[in-house]
């Protein structure tokens, strides 16, 4: 359930090195204002270590001053596999809910 | 079990142990620095040890005790290996080995020997380098942690490559680290935060990981260390105990945790002693450390069970009983109108073969585990007459029925003392001939049809034709050399009492001759032959059938009698018609793919009555490699004959080798077809191959 006051932030490129410090500022640009966050990767396709450090210190961010924040959005399949190279999880994460699930559990 | 039992359970084990200490050792001798030899070695005295205190065996508990400190002391890198701990080790596991054969063996002067043992020791090794370039037998487990530099992402290296490049030698699994990750609004996105800890189980060397690394490990942090360094612990790896190897709980706070009765992991994130994360992730090399030991632990349990091998026999007797009815069920069969019944007779004739393949399999051993014992028999008795002499072994993985193997060592030690003693030449000898100082024993097995053939190859000085001709003369074997084959010549020295050697050793040359070796050759349904150039090599060869028991053979008939061929000696059936007859010159002869083969007419050799068909059927076999003919009335076809021994009433008659029973209930003659050739030729006083 998201907040009233929460920011949707779709991203639209793939959460890489290359793209990596653009989509810091975006995120950075909306979290002070937002009581929550979802962040929707629906249309990301790809994902690398700082593509997942940045999602981490993400939620770590808003768990320590005490906002939610969620990740949304089907993955594609380009997107699956690369997380499951990244995270070495045994099951792999499909969505949104799941990568959620994933963070929180790990943070 | 009664205490018993136990110390034979120990005795069958110790021995097996002991087998492999020996291989080890002279293994180890080759290769002084191989720490995992190193390791078996001490397993071996360290099992044995343990072993033998608990059956109550406190005599062998007390020296291997001693013999294992010392090699503790080698295992801890203190001292080297060298000549003298291989033969002090050596000796001790003789000693041993005596002690398990002789409950009242004492050993003379006990700390005498160890006193020496000691002294042969090098001291000290000078340095300490882990040689590992080779793969390792069994699966390291190896913890590797890797923390990359921040700016590793800048090099345009991706760190995730190599975490799975590590992943991909073998079974592992990969934990990252994600502690380090600052907050969004102090991260350098294009920092590297996360670092790995990956434990991977694998057979390759630890110097396989390093280079993964080898263009990152100045800049990185690269740790790479074995796991399960006390490979022989097959216990579950404890939480606690792995928390403080990771580094991430202190003593102090394990202890405290510990006497609380709870779960630990749960006790001290809740003390916050430990972080969930840090927890999670030990729980995971945990259950990934766990899996491993479980799986080598089913692997130990499930890759042999140990039968005694008179459990074997009584199987075999049983197959061939299973056989023998079912013989009679085709005989059956072939009367019956019963579509069922024939169906289900011909389902259980492939069961029946099936079952007869799988039980005479169990029976077979690879030959190897009677070549390394050679190995020993070399390296001491060269060492005796100050000779260097190296033993190569070839096709260690040939099988042979275990009866034929176990009868097979007197033969060969036999053999191979002869070619240390009288063939192999002294080193300054073979120096001054233009030879290398160093001769070379080869044994070889290899599979030739239903047959083995083992090569025992010495580069020695080879036999010398004249010494032959002139011992077999002196001692009445041949009157006169003329025209006598080479072959032949040199086969005289398997004739009774034949030896050549000047002088008579301790080794080999007593006047128990090579008769003795051919006798028990031929006991085993096989036979041996020797080649040789004077100054080259000696080549003896032993022709060994791969199984004594049940066998593929051919049924024929001889005025209404069956008789049996061994099937591995049958190359063709053809038919003998009144015409094909040479009847002018009397010669028994045929002409068989335009060769003239000679051939044996059974019903007059065995005076076999009755009147002969018009056509008859000549069966040509190989005899030793060549074509003879066998003359019968009939063949009825192929037969799986279970070899029943004729007793010791019939033991003078060579040319059978046993009785098989049919499936009607009569019983069948089974020939030995290169005795049959052989006794043929003797009676007939001519040579019949062509």
């Amino acid at each position: 359930m998201i907040a009233e006051k929460s920011e949707e932030l779709v991203l639209n490129s793939d959460l890489t090195i290359h793209n990596i410090e653009d989509h810091r500022k975006k995120i950075l640009s909306i979290i002070d204002s937002a009581e929550a966050v979802s962040v929707n990767l629906s249309r990301v396709r790809s994902i690398d270590i700082s593509g997942l450090q940045l999602m981490l210190s993400l939620f770590l961010t808003l768990k320590k001053i005490g906002k939610s924040v969620q990740c949304t959005g089907e993955f594609s399949e380009e997107l699956i596999e690369a997380l499951n190279m990244v995270t070495f999880t045994m099951k792999s994460i499909d969505n949104g809910r799941e990568l959620t699930e994933f963070i929180k559990e790990t943070i | 079990m009664d205490e018993e039992n136990f110390i034979k359970i120990f005795k069958d084990e110790a021995l097996d142990l002991l087998g492999n200490l020996e291989d080890s050792l002279l293994e180890l001798e080759s290769n002084p620095e191989d720490n995992e030899l190193i390791s078996a070695v001490f397993r071996v005295m360290h099992t044995i040890k343990g072993a033998s205190g608990m059956v109550g065996l406190e005599v062998i508990s007390s020296f291997t005790h001693e013999v294992e400190s010392i090699l503790e002391s080698v295992r801890a890198g203190k001292n080297r290996v060298n000549k003298g701990f291989i033969d002090y080790t050596l000796k001790s596991r003789d000693i041993i080995l005596n002690m398990i054969n002789d409950p009242d063996y004492t050993l003379d002067d006990k700390e005498k020997f160890f006193r020496n043992f000691k002294n042969s020791l090098e001291n000290k090794r000078e340095v300490v380098q882990e040689t590992e370039e080779s793969k390792s037998v069994h699966p390291i487990t190896y913890r590797v942690l890797f923390k990359p530099e921040n700016s590793i992402f800048l090099t345009g290296t991706n760190p995730l490559m190599m975490v799975h490049e590590v992943l991909e030698l073998g079974e592992g699994i990969a934990i990252p680290n994600y502690n380090s990750i600052p907050d969004i609004y102090n991260i350098n996105s294009e920092g590297c935060y996360i670092s790995w800890e990956i434990y991977v189980t694998t057979k390759e060397s630890i110097n396989k990981i390093y280079d993964i690394f080898i263009f990152v490990e100045n800049s990185s942090e690269v740790v790479i260390e074995k796991w399960n360094q006390d490979s022989d612990s097959d216990q579950p790896e404890k939480l606690g105990e792995l928390l403080l190897r990771r580094g991430v709980l202190k003593d102090e706070d394990l202890s405290r945790a510990l006497n609380e009765q709870h779960k630990l992991g749960e006790i001290l994130v809740e003390e916050s002693l430990l972080s969930r994360h840090d927890l999670n992730n030990a729980l995971k090399a945990q259950d990934f450390i766990n899996k491993t030991k479980i799986k080598k632990v089913e692997t130990k349990v499930t890759d042999s069970i140990r039968i005694k091998s008179d459990k074997l026999d009584s199987l075999i007797d049983l197959v061939g009983e299973i056989v023998t009815i079912y013989a009679q069920m085709l005989q059956m069969s072939h009367e019956s109108t019963n579509n069922k019944l024939v169906s289900i007779i011909e389902r259980f004739g492939l069961l029946t073969e099936e079952l007869r393949d799988n039980a005479m399999s169990m029976r077979m051993l690879p030959i190897g585990s009677t070549f390394s014992r050679y190995m020993r028999l070399v390296r001491d008795l060269s060492g005796d007459l100050g000779k260097k002499i190296n033993l190569i072994t070839e096709g260690a993985e040939t099988e042979l029925d275990k009866n034929v193997i176990e009868q097979l060592n007197d033969p060969l030690v036999h053999i191979i003392r002869n070619s240390i003693d009288h063939g192999i030449e002294n080193p300054e000898f073979r120096v001054k001939n233009g030879k290398n100082e160093t001769g070379t024993i080869k044994l070889s097995a290899i599979h030739s049809g239903a047959s083995v053939n083992i090569v025992i190859e010495d580069d020695g000085g080879g036999l010398n034709r004249d010494k032959i001709i002139q011992k077999a003369i002196s001692k009445g074997l041949i009157q006169k050399p003329d025209d006598m084959p080479d072959k032949d010549i040199l086969n005289l020295i398997f004739e009774p009492g034949f030896s050549t050697a000047q002088t008579i050793t301790k080794v080999s040359g007593r006047g128990v001759g090579l008769d003795v070796v051919k006798k028990q050759i031929e006991q085993l349904k096989g036979s041996v032959f020797v080649e040789s150039e004077e100054g080259v090599f000696t080549r003896f060869t032993l022709v060994l059938p791969i199984t004594l028991a049940i066998i593929e053979g051919l049924l024929v008939t001889i005025g209404g009698e069956f008789f049996v061929l061994p099937l591995s000696t049958v190359e063709a059936c053809v038919e003998l018609k009144d015409e094909d007859k040479d009847l002018k010159s009397g010669r028994k002869v045929i002409n068989f793919r335009n060769r003239l083969v000679p051939y044996i007419d059974l019903r007059n050799f065995f005076e076999i009555k009755g009147k002969r068909k018009a056509i008859e059927q000549v069966v040509i076999v190989n005899s030793h490699n060549k074509q003879v003919g066998l003359l019968v009335d009939s063949v009825i076809g192929g037969n799986q004959t279970v070899i029943k021994s004729l007793g010791s009433m019939y033991k003078h008659i060579k040319e059978i080798s046993g009785a098989a029973i049919l499936g009607n209930g009569s019983v069948a003659l089974v020939f030995d077809v290169d005795k049959l050739v052989r006794v043929v030729e003797e009676r007939e006083e001519v040579s019949i191959g062509l």
